[in-house]
């Protein structure tokens, strides 16, 4: 025969479950804006039924069930899409770095505008055209605008390689902090990794810790790509190439050494942002300014020119009377603007051949960042070669060779090279085989346009794609208020309905023991 | 698909934010009155707008080059005018002092002023237009004439002086010396025509007059070598003109592609403001409309 109490007992196991049930209700709850909080639901079950007892074991089938009982808190979450929502993370935060990095390099460029490089570059070619006008030593203001207009054109090269070279120098700094950011995390994760440990050791669901283990990882994978082994009884977390957690022992150091290993993530960003978006463009620069220089293209030297001494073209006609003298109109391939400069006359006397226009600060090759106007132009503004024609003079006997100063072929010569198509074959990484010196920039800016523009649209993308795996996330594990609301009320009638069923046995047994025997009393 | 509260209000701020950034985009173009600001607006356009602007600030170049040219060239012409009517001046003399019948002390009178005009057209020979010897080929920092061209070697520079005026166009500004007063040692050169003429007067025999009349024919022959010299600067000026409004054309058709690829389209982002305004005010207003109410506000 079952016991007495036996019913008061299941309604107090109501009572108590519901109870649990309404407190997992109101931790949703509270936790409803939490992030990477995952609702929890309590499971009840049945408690284990016992055989109807009886004065022998009993033949019959009945059994006596034995209330309710909360058997687990757990969390409801679906694991694969979190795989999915960290691999478009992952990738959505490479193209946020990525586009960021672009739109700066962008601003660098300055284009288009009424100061950015290419307008340095028409004012450049336009101050030779000047030149050619009043290449005599009679106004010297021509001149004065070629050297400023140089200088100008060789500290916009400078300004924009230096601003990329400190945007790649941020850039490590990035990584650098990044990196740390990563060891900040992984050591979290672990030290829960083990708090998970110890308290799943007793039987129970760390759901909370786990959560907050879950939101640590989903940061992680914002960094970098990462990859999570759980099994029944170990916890790994592979980042790039790094098993930076494995269970409780103490975590690997993702070292910067590691970051090559990571093909997605912030890291990743940075690192490709600065080895291949901007140095890209720090090449692109280099290119122009060393063709601007030294870059082959072919001129043409109009008929009567005087060649300076040691100067020969390979089959020029020469004027019989005079060996250095061209006969008829030759084209030439001249090294850059430097190789053409040197073929003019300065204003010096006696008549002396031009020097290289630019050089590198410091020599060896020219590049954006060192390229610069020859010092002696800068200090000398006859030492800028204008004229291609020279003669004798011969006075008091002394015969001394002059230049003419009227003559601003050169300066023409030079102008003409803004129409001119340079040779870029020779140059590390140029994008075109020749073109003209502005074509280039322009083709160099549409490139960076377009880089920017995919960027932007991938962070587009990638913003709706991750926002979708988390959509999916959030629609098994965010907290419905209005679901938590219905639950609430279920529980607490089902609350009510328990304690009914105490006061009923209460009053069952108010009835067995005050209201029978009481015969004759 | 379970909505949860959070879910909602996350994608209401999404859009939202989708909404305000689009609003910031036509902002930023109403602002700046351009619809390219950064490459990535447009690359292709970007690239495009680059060129123009080269385009226009190279053919302002060529417009302020065949500016140059031509005053230039309208200077040239005043000195050719001057020497024009000099030399007309002259024939008039040689007509005068032609005649046997002219007394000795009218030749003399005529020789006074040959002489003065003889050193006036030796200045026009070394006429400067800013600071530069304009008959002196490209040896422009010398004076090209003796002050007797006529006995004294001299010998000029032939170099041509060139202005650019457009992409691989080039046009020859300065007139050469000796195509407009003959080059030394040529017995029918301007110089040397007017001091035999000088030297005639100082003879009163029959000779001197024959040799005086000799001088007009020779005079006539200079006015026209002048003339000849003129139509050419005439004919380059014409051709400058062209160029000017062919330059000018250019110019504008280039600034217009530059503002149709730069410009923003005032009436269209302006329509396209207000419409992102109303999304974002609509966006709004649905976000309130919808946060507020949840089972909570039934139950009591």
């Amino acid at each position: 025969m079952r016991s007495t109490f036996h019913t008061l007992e299941v309604g107090k196991r109501g009572v108590v479950a519901q109870q649990t049930a309404l407190a997992t209700t109101g931790h949703n709850i509270t936790n409803a804006n939490a992030p990477g909080y995952s609702r929890q639901v309590a499971k009840m079950a049945a408690a284990r039924p016992i055989e109807f007892p009886g004065m022998t074991r009993s033949t019959n089938p009945n059994q006596l069930g034995m209330g309710v009982e909360v058997t687990s808190i757990k969390r409801i979450r679906d694991f694969l899409l979190d795989i999915e929502y960290r691999n478009q993370n992952s990738d959505l935060s490479t193209w946020i770095v990525k586009q960021e990095t672009l739109s700066n390099v962008e601003g660098i460029f300055n284009e288009p505008s009424e100061n950015s490089i290419a307008t340095s570059i028409s004012e450049f070619w336009n101050a030779w055209q000047l030149l050619s006008k009043n290449p005599s030593s009679t106004d010297l203001s021509a001149r004065t605008v070629v050297q400023q207009k140089a200088i100008a054109l060789t500290e916009t090269f400078n300004h924009i390689a230096s601003q990329l070279n400190t945007l790649q120098n941020n850039l490590t700094q990035r990584i650098d902090v990044k990196v740390a950011e990563v060891n900040n995390t992984v050591q979290q994760i672990s030290d829960l990794t083990i708090m998970i440990n110890r308290v799943e050791g007793l039987g129970d669901n760390a759901n909370d810790l786990r959560d907050q283990r879950d939101l640590l990882i989903d940061q992680l994978s914002t960094l970098g790509n990462l990859q999570v082994i759980e099994t029944d009884d170990n916890y790994q977390v592979i980042f790039g190439d790094v098993m930076v957690v494995d269970g409780i022992q103490p975590p690997t150091e993702f070292a910067l050494a590691n970051v090559n290993a990571l093909t997605r993530g912030e890291i990743a960003g940075y690192v490709e942002s600065r080895d291949v978006h901007v140095q890209n463009y720090i090449t692109q620069m280099n290119v122009m300014a060393n063709t601007l220089a030294t870059g082959k293209i072919e001129v043409t030297l109009p008929a009567g020119s005087i060649l300076p001494p040691g100067v020969t073209i390979p089959g020029a006609v020469m004027d019989p009377t005079n060996p250095r003298k061209l006969a008829q109109d030759t084209k030439h391939t001249v090294d850059g603007l430097n190789g053409l400069h040197k073929l003019g006359y300065t204003l010096q006397e006696p008549a002396t051949a031009g020097k290289d226009f630019f050089v590198a600060t410091g020599g060896g090759t020219i590049t954006a960042a060192n390229i610069r106007v020859n010092p002696e132009i800068v200090d000398n503004l006859a030492n800028i070669a204008a004229a291609m024609r020279t003669e004798q003079v011969t006075q008091n006997g002394v015969t001394t060779e002059k230049v003419l100063q009227g003559n601003g072929d050169l300066a023409l010569m030079i102008a003409s090279l803004a129409e001119g198509k340079f040779d870029y074959r020779g140059q590390n990484g140029a994008i075109t085989n020749e073109g003209t010196f502005a074509g280039y920039l322009q083709s160099v800016i549409a490139q960076l346009g377009t880089d920017s523009d995919d960027a932007y649209r991938m962070v587009q993308n990638g913003t709706l794609l991750s926002d979708h795996a988390d959509r999916l996330r959030q629609a098994v594990s965010s907290v419905s208020l209005d679901e938590e609301m219905a639950d609430m009320i279920r529980f607490q009638h089902a609350y009510s309905a328990s304690a009914r069923v105490m006061t009923t046995i209460d009053e069952m047994l108010d009835k067995l023991i005050n209201g029978t025997g009481v015969v004759g009393r | 698909m379970r909505i949860t509260q959070s879910m909602m209000s996350r994608s209401m701020m999404s859009n939202l934010q989708n909404n305000f950034k689009r609003l910031d985009k036509h902002q930023e173009q109403l602002m700046t009155n351009r619809r390219l600001n950064r490459p990535s607006d447009d690359p292709a356009g970007v690239a495009s707008a680059l060129q123009y602007r080269g385009e226009i600030s190279s053919t302002t170049q060529f417009e302020e080059n065949v500016e140059d040219a031509n005053s230039w060239m309208q200077f040239t012409d005043s000195v050719l005018m001057e020497t024009t009517s000099i030399i007309q001046r002259l024939a008039e003399l040689a007509v005068q002092a032609g005649t046997d019948t002219v007394p000795a002390d009218a030749r003399n009178n005529i020789k006074q002023e040959v002489d003065q005009l003889y050193q006036q057209l030796v200045s026009l020979g070394n006429s400067q237009f800013k600071g530069k010897y304009i008959f002196n080929g490209e040896r422009v920092n010398e004076a090209p004439y003796p002050s007797d061209p006529a006995n004294t070697a001299y010998s000029l520079d032939e170099g041509v002086v060139q202005y650019q005026i457009g992409a691989g166009i080039y046009v020859p500004v300065n007139m050469l010396g000796d195509k407009v007063f003959g080059a030394f040692g040529d017995n029918n050169g301007l110089f040397k025509v007017l001091d035999d003429f000088k030297n005639a007067l100082n003879d009163t025999s029959p000779s001197g007059t024959t040799a005086i009349q000799n001088a007009i024919p020779a005079l006539q022959e200079n006015l026209e070598r002048v003339i000849t010299a003129q139509a050419e600067i005439g004919g380059k000026q014409n051709r400058l003109e062209f160029s000017m409004s062919r330059l000018n054309d250019l110019n504008l058709n280039y600034i217009s592609l530059q503002s149709l690829t730069e410009d923003a389209d005032m009436p269209a982002v302006i329509t396209e403001l207000k419409t992102a305004e109303s999304i974002y005010q609509a966006s709004l207003d649905t976000m309130a409309r919808i946060i507020r109410p949840s089972l909570l506000d039934f139950l009591r």
